[in-house]
Parts: C-alpha cells; structure tokens; sequence
C-alpha cells in the first residue's frame, strides 16, 4: 500500500506513451477509476495511471485469494513497471519451491492465470512478471551460465547442441547473448513446450541464420 | 481444491453462477470435474489449452503441498442431453 504513491508519478510516465493505440482496447479499463484514483502532485498525470492501479489492486488481490486457499500463504507485492511490464513479487509464502514448480512451471502458470483473469475483467492484454524470491534473476544467470558452457563445448567438440526447452522470454535471452557472436549462432526449433534454442558453430559454408 | 478451482474458473467465466465444480475423491487421487455455461468451455480452456494447462499445475502444486494428487477435468454439456457430460479435456 505504501508504495502507491510513490510509484505513481513513475506508473505515469512509462505508461502515457502507450496511451493513443492502447485507448480502443482499453476503453473498459476506466469502468471504476474514482475508487482507486490516488491524486498526485504532478498535475500532467495521465488517465492511464489510476487504472493500472486498479489493476495491481486486482491482481493482488485475486493471487492472494489463490495463494491462500492453496495454502500457500504469503502476500503479492507490485514492484515496478518497465516497458509495459508490471513486475509483482509474492512475498512471505510457505514452501518456495512449490510455488515455483519444475523449472518455474507453476509460477508461469499463475502468470498465465493472472494474464486471463487481467483480460477477463478488462479486455485487455497485460504483461506480468511474476517472481519469488528472487528466482527470475537466478534462472537468468543460470540460463546464461549453462547457455555459454554449451557454446564452449560446441566450439571443441560438436557442432550442435539443443538446449532444454524454455519460454520465450528464456528464449530470447539465449539468443541475445549469441547476437553478436561471430563462432556460434543460436536458433529455435519445435513447437509449444519443445520448443529450445539450438547452438550451432557458424560455418563458412553456412547460410546466414534465419531466426 | 475445490474452492481453489471455483476461484479461478469463476474469475474467468462470464457466467460465474453456471460454474458448478465437483470433487470426487478417492484415497490419494482428487478428480475435480469443472462444468461451465457452454460458452465459457473456451475460455476455461485456452489457446491451445494454455488455461486448461495453468489451472492444472497451479491445482496440481497446490495438492502436492497436501500430499494428494488431482486430476482437473473439464466436462462440455452435451446440448441434446444435458445429463451425460464428457470430458472436453483431460490429461
């Protein structure tokens, strides 16, 4: 609650440039701003802010609902949003690693959850991050780790290794470190949850990567 | 379980009063039946099941904190005889 304020004027800024081609599809997003409209100080705020705030309040409050009947425990918190983004931690829940599932299958779960209850109840699309504990950094670092060890033994030994599969946001850090790479290139292959990153080493002969 | 399922199912349902969720439960397995009105069936389920998918392993994780395993299944009334329902999707 406390942090409303603050990240009002920050809420505002990140989200009025999105405004115009999101207004159509966001229309329904306006049903209810008085109740949650925070006035702030600075007087450019746009409409936008008071509904994401609705949103946050939203989504807080339905996660906990599930997180309580599961018997998890534990409270959301709205972090920040960057590029459209609304990051959320759950914070103070039993058993962490449930929470997460394999490979952060069940947190991923209850972001697609969250995503269709979003879209449910305003007829729009929201990008959400959820984390806990700290896990999305961890696994970005772990992704990344293992991601390079296999270039490494692609450039000694093989010519190929297939990665495990990942989301598309994993995905797409995999291919970001290998951008630039003049000795490996990276590219997916499979479909739904087979879907992983191939790491292969760029050949002379070879076509330019068609990712 | 059950009202776990009622929670979500009814947040994505636009006739949350025709979701009706039954729960058999056997000695370690849950079976949890979801019915909704015929045109939530698709939004209870998902682009490619991704809904269907979701409620399952949050459910799933959930049930394994109790120790119990739970299969989620989703039942399409069959219009011609509304008695007899078959699962639209399980896995």
């Amino acid at each position: 609650m406390s942090i409303k304020k603050g990240l009002f004027g920050f809420l505002k800024e990140l989200v009025s440039p999105t405004l115009p081609s999101a207004a159509a599809s966001t229309t329904t997003l306006t049903l209810d701003p008085i109740t949650h409209y925070t006035p702030t100080s600075t007087p450019t705020s746009t409409p936008s802010a008071p509904v994401s705030q609705e949103v946050i309040q939203y989504v807080c409050t339905k996660l906990e609902e599930i997180l309580s009947i599961s018997g998890f425990g534990g409270k959301l918190e709205f972090q920040k949003q960057e590029n459209d983004r609304l990051f959320f931690e759950i914070t103070n829940p039993q058993d962490v690693g449930r929470i997460i599932g394999k490979d952060g299958m069940t947190l991923e779960a209850l972001q697609t959850l969250v995503k269709a209850f979003i879209f449910k109840k305003y007829g729009a699309t929201a990008k959400i991050a959820l984390d806990i504990e700290n896990y999305r950094q961890k696994r970005e670092d772990l992704l990344r780790a293992h991601a390079l060890k296999s270039a490494k033994t692609v450039l000694t030994r093989s010519r190929k290794i297939d990665l495990k599969p990942m989301n598309p946001e994993e995905r797409r850090l995999i291919h970001s470190l290998f951008q630039d790479d003049k000795r490996i290139r990276s590219y997916s292959v499979g479909s739904g949850v087979y879907r992983h990153v191939v790491l292969e080493r760029r050949g002379p002969k070879q076509d330019p990567a068609l990712d | 379980m059950k009202q776990l399922v009622e929670s979500i199912v009814k947040a994505l349902v636009d006739s949350p009063d025709q979701v009706v969720i039954t729960q058999t439960a056997g000695e370690s397995v849950v079976i949890i039946e979801i019915r909704v009105a015929q045109d939530d069936v698709g939004k209870v389920i998902g682009k490619e099941g991704r809904i269907a998918n979701a409620i399952r392993t949050v459910v799933k994780a959930a049930a394994a904190k109790h120790d119990k395993k739970v299969t989620v299944e989703i039942m399409t009334q069959n219009s011609s005889n509304s008695s007899a329902s078959t699962p639209a999707a399980s896995f």
